[in-house]
């Protein structure tokens, strides 16, 4: 029988499913091999139990959060799709601030003043935490990245088709960077994140011009006190290296440097 | 350089591709593959082979079977990841890829009662194995066995976890009726199941252990952590030459060549010079037994 | 063998004209302040003299990352048949320098040693090497001399001295002469095309060359390398190893840059069809975490000094052992590289000094 698969959206861009539709050629021959029972609401039919689910985005209501536990008690596979699902990217960067101060920045002062004192906006502040997946269940396999990588998509389901454990290394951006040949960024005058960011994109912002603001997520032994040196060193203020680790790992231990 | 022919046959990661005779479950997580290869292996007892799948991937795993085996192969595989988890998976008539034999091993002259000229005679056989120790070590048992004329007395020490965990234990039995041939089977505890054995670790016999010191040879293969406790237990109660005594390694492999580097062990390669070390050699390498 | 004149507008020439026949790198300047071996091209202006060592070294063109080492189907009979993977190229890399060059020849030595490494030894049969020696030194990383690599010329060849001092920047012209000595059959056959004059007084000429250089030529160790090596292999010096680490994000540049680094990860690959794939490997890292973890996951070397220490040794201990050659050419690569400005040579001076201080 071919594995049942399911796609589930939670707070997202979307942006890693288009990143999956866009290797149409790839995509065509593994539908043959698997089951799509749900894809978003794409497709109606309800399947009772999922072989592999992926699950975009980040969990923020609490109804989103009973629906998550939902679909884990009957998945066999959790996987985390892209960064919002993994570490709750940018929008995780609104748990350094107040719920109420976040209202503010967003709809201004006179109408933050307004639903403080309004009952019926309440339950608003209750559940602002954004969470990764991982916050609320056991998740077994993690595809990251904003958008995640269409390859580490394919190794994945092929590992989980023929009976394999699929592993993702744990090395730094630099890695593949170097494997590239590409020129550093701090030799550009630039600075970069790379040494202590989760690899396996291929360096991709950095062959391509950019720097890396490891939207992977930060490493396990991330050396985040030598990192910190490096950037001061480069004479960027504190608070605009702050700023940059939070952009991305802001569900991680980023929150406690 | 010179130049290279066949490129196929020059590849060295080329594996053989051996059809599975029989997969025999020895424990839960355990079972011995034996397999028939296009050709012998002609290996050493204590070498080990690269097995695995194209596609999937491959693993170290130390011949279990004698040197004598011909074109049979066997190999005990515990599963505990990728590799070793879709080779569980295999069934008989299946093919399994098979690159080796690699390493050093044991020579089994050096175990001999006598050698051609007298020298040395090794009147006492010391063999310690902690769990999947036994698989590596039953290459060495077996020829001795086989021969057991040629070779001076033989005591085993065998543990395992528990029960369930016990290894080989109807050969085991078989090889107790040889000649000047003892055998201590424990396990750390009984966990509730029947037992004929001892119960403890394998260094509680050691100090009991009947021998001539400067005429035997002892040989460890078992985790990490059995070593340091075995050695100091061999080194309180006996004085036996650091060259006569013997350990069985384990690293991470990738090529089994010398080239990869991931099973470096200081200056040496576990997958060229060993993984049987002679423990005089590990001594000036702090790497060995952390 | 022979050894020609010529100057650099003719080598220039020359290399155009190679280029046509075969694939040809050079070293290439970056975007920034870096250069790369990349295939000629002919608005590039050769900047032999003057470059500092490329982000890779030439070596990695005849080690490249991602290789095939075989690629296999099952046919209809379930019988697998497997083939070695891609067909090789011809190349010459030209402009090598002498570290490189010496990288080149211990990648050498290391993949003939033992069981063949085929697929390094068929590439570098097709490789062809025109190097070129340093006058000064490339910058203040290098230390190629204390590493015994300057001058080194051994799997080369042709190997080009420049006659003339090359501390400015100049234009090539005739007067800027070199001297090509041919050291291979295949250096005979590829000098041909280059207008020159035979040499007939070559040691003379390249020895003079060397005495007009700088004095000493790059940075120095506290001691030479044997007394250095020497200290390594005595004393595991951990607080130095630690105290490095503490800056080191275990990031594995100072490795994947290095000329005389060839550990490799190898990664099996499993089409969609369930019945074909490859088995290919890549350049890896013992400063990686999981180097030297194995399943279950315990780790021989978990700790970052511990991984330190190995490379250490590995450069200045264990593989000198092996092959009676510092396994460090000196380059520079590993500390110009690394982001937080660990360097090879503070580490092993450091070293050096430590064990001298612990034995007073
Ligand atoms: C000399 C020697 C003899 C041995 N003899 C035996 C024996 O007789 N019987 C036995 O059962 N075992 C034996 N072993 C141990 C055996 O080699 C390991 O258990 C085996 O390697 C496990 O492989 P795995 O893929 O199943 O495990 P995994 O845990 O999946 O892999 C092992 C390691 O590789 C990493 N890894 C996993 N997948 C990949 C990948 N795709 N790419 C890169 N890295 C990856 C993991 O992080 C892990 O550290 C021996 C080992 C040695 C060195
Ligand atoms: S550009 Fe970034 S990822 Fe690349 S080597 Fe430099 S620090 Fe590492
Ligand atoms: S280079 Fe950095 S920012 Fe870019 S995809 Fe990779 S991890 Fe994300
Ligand atoms: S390049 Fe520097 S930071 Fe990276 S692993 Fe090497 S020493 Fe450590
Ligand atoms: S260790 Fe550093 S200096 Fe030495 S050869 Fe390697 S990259 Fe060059
Ligand atoms: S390290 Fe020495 S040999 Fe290498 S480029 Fe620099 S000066 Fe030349
Ligand atoms: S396994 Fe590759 S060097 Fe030993």
């Amino acid at each position: 029988m071919k594995p049942k698969i399911a796609f589930f959206d939670f707070a997202s861009c979307e942006g890693c499913q288009l990143a999956l539709l866009n290797c149409e050629d790839i995509l065509l021959d593994l539908l043959e091999l698997v089951d799509l029972v749900e894809f978003r609401e794409a497709i109606s039919e309800k399947s009772a139990r999922y072989d592999i689910s992926f699950i975009e985005g980040s969990i923020h209501r609490e109804e989103d959060s009973k629906r998550l536990l939902d679909i884990r008690s009957r998945s066999q596979y959790i996987v985390a799709l892209g960064a919002c699902a993994c570490n709750g990217n940018v929008q995780a960067r609104s748990n350094f601030i107040a719920p109420a101060e976040n209202y503010k920045l967003i709809y201004g002062e006179e109408a933050r003043n307004r639903v403080q004192v309004d009952k019926n906006y309440w339950p608003l502040w209750a559940h602002t935490r954004v969470r990764s997946v991982e916050e609320i269940v056991k998740v077994d396999y993690h595809l990251r990245g904003c958008p995640m990588d269409a390859n580490e998509f394919l190794t994945l389901v092929k590992a989980l088709l023929s009976n394999q454990i699929p592993h993702f290394p744990a090395h730094a951006v630099c890695v593949e960077c170097k494997r590239n040949a590409n020129e550093c960024v701090f030799d550009k005058g630039m600075s970069c994140l790379g040494p202590i960011a989760y690899g396996g994109c291929d360096a991709v912002c950095i062959n391509n011009g950019h720097v890396c603001d490891a939207c992977r997520g930060l490493l396990p032994y991330a050396n985040v006190g030598a990192h910190n040196a490096l950037m001061l060193s480069k004479g960027i203020s504190k608070e605009a290296i702050q700023s940059r680790y939070r952009l991305f790992c802001s569900a991680e231990k980023m929150s406690e440097s | 350089m010179k130049t290279l022919s066949d490129p196929v046959k020059s590849n060295p990661y080329i594996p053989m591709m051996a059809e599975i005779q029989s997969i025999e479950p020895l424990t839960k997580n355990e079972m011995l593959f034996r397999v028939r290869l296009p050709e012998p292996l002609n290996h050493r007892p204590g070498q080990f082979v690269m097995a695995g799948l194209p596609g999937i991937g491959e693993c170290a795993i130390s011949i279990s079977s004698g040197p004598e085996s011909g074109k049979t192969l066997e190999m005990v595989i515990r599963k505990v990841g990728n590799v070793t988890g879709v080779l569980h998976k295999l069934k008989k008539h299946d093919l399994i890829g098979i690159r080796g034999p690699f390493g050093s091993g044991f020579e089994l002259n050096d175990f001999h009662l006598k050698n051609g000229n007298q020298e040395t005679l090794i009147k006492d056989i010391v063999i310690i194995a902690g769990g999947l120790g036994l698989v590596p070590l039953r290459s060495l048992i077996i020829p001795i066995m086989e021969h057991k004329s040629d070779f001076g007395r033989v005591h085993l020490i065998i543990g395992s976890k528990t029960p369930r965990e016990a290894l080989f234990r109807q050969q085991i039995q078989q090889w107790k009726i040889h000649p000047d041939c003892s055998i201590t089977e424990l396990v750390d505890n009984t966990d509730f199941q029947d037992w004929d054995g001892d119960v403890g670790l394998v260094t509680e016999p050691i100090h009991k252990l009947n021998i001539i010191e400067k005429n035997t040879m002892v040989v460890l293969c078992g985790p990490p952590v059995m070593y340091k406790f075995v050695l100091m237990e061999i080194k309180m109660n006996f004085n036996i030459p650091d060259n006569h005594i013997f350990i069985d390694l384990e690293r991470r492999m990738r090529c089994g060549l010398g080239k990869c580097g991931h099973c470096q062990i200081n200056h040496v390669y576990c997958c060229k010079e060993g993984p049987v070390f002679r423990y005089s050699q590990l001594t000036d390498l702090s790497e060995a037994l952390n | 063998m022979n050894a020609y004149l010529s100057n650099l507008d003719q080598i220039e020439s020359w290399f155009f004209n190679l280029a046509e026949k075969q694939l040809f790198f050079l070293p290439k300047k970056t975007q920034g302040v870096n250069y790369r071996f990349e295939p000629i091209d002919h608005q590039q202006s050769l900047d032999l003299l003057n470059y500092k060592p490329t982000i890779l070294p030439p070596g990695k063109n005849i080690f490249p990352d991602d290789e095939i080492l075989f690629s296999y189907y099952k046919d209809d009979d379930g019988h697998y048949q497997f083939s070695q993977g891609v067909t090789v190229n011809s190349q010459l890399l030209a402009g090598v320098r002498a570290c490189d060059l010496k990288g080149v020849y211990l990648l050498d030595e290391v993949f003939s040693d033992g069981v063949k490494d085929s697929h390094y030894l068929r590439r570098r049969e097709k490789t062809d090497i025109i190097a070129f020696n340093c006058m000064t030194p490339c910058d203040d990383h290098c230390f190629c001399e204390a590493a015994q690599s300057l001058d080194f010329q051994m799997g080369a060849d042709i190997f080009i001295t420049p006659l003339f001092s090359t501390s400015h920047k100049g234009q090539a012209n005739e007067e800027q002469q070199c001297l090509l000595e041919v050291l291979t059959p295949r250096g005979n056959e590829l000098i041909k095309s280059l207008e020159s004059t035979e040499c007939s007084s070559p040691q003379d000429l390249k020895n003079h060359a060397i005495a007009s250089r700088p004095q000493p030529f790059g940075r120095q160790f506290s001691a030479p390398i044997e007394q250095l090596a020497k200290a390594i292999h005595q004393k595991d010096a951990d607080s130095v190893y630690q105290q490095y680490a503490e800056q080191c994000f275990s990031c594995g540049t100072c490795n994947l840059v290095c000329p005389t680094c060839y550990c490799f990860e190898t990664k099996d690959e499993l089409n969609l069809d369930g019945s074909s794939g490859k088995k290919t490997r890549h350049w890896d890292a013992c400063l990686s975490p999981g180097f030297a973890e194995v399943a279950g996951g315990h780790n021989f070397r978990a700790e970052p000094a511990a991984r330190q220490h190995h490379r250490i040794r590995r450069k200045f201990d264990y593989l000198p052992q092996r092959f009676e050659q510092t396994f460090c050419t000196g380059c520079g690569r590993c500390g110009r590289q690394c982001t937080t400005g660990i360097d090879i040579f503070n580490i092993v001076n450091d070293v050096y000094l430590s064990v001298q201080e612990s034995q007073e």
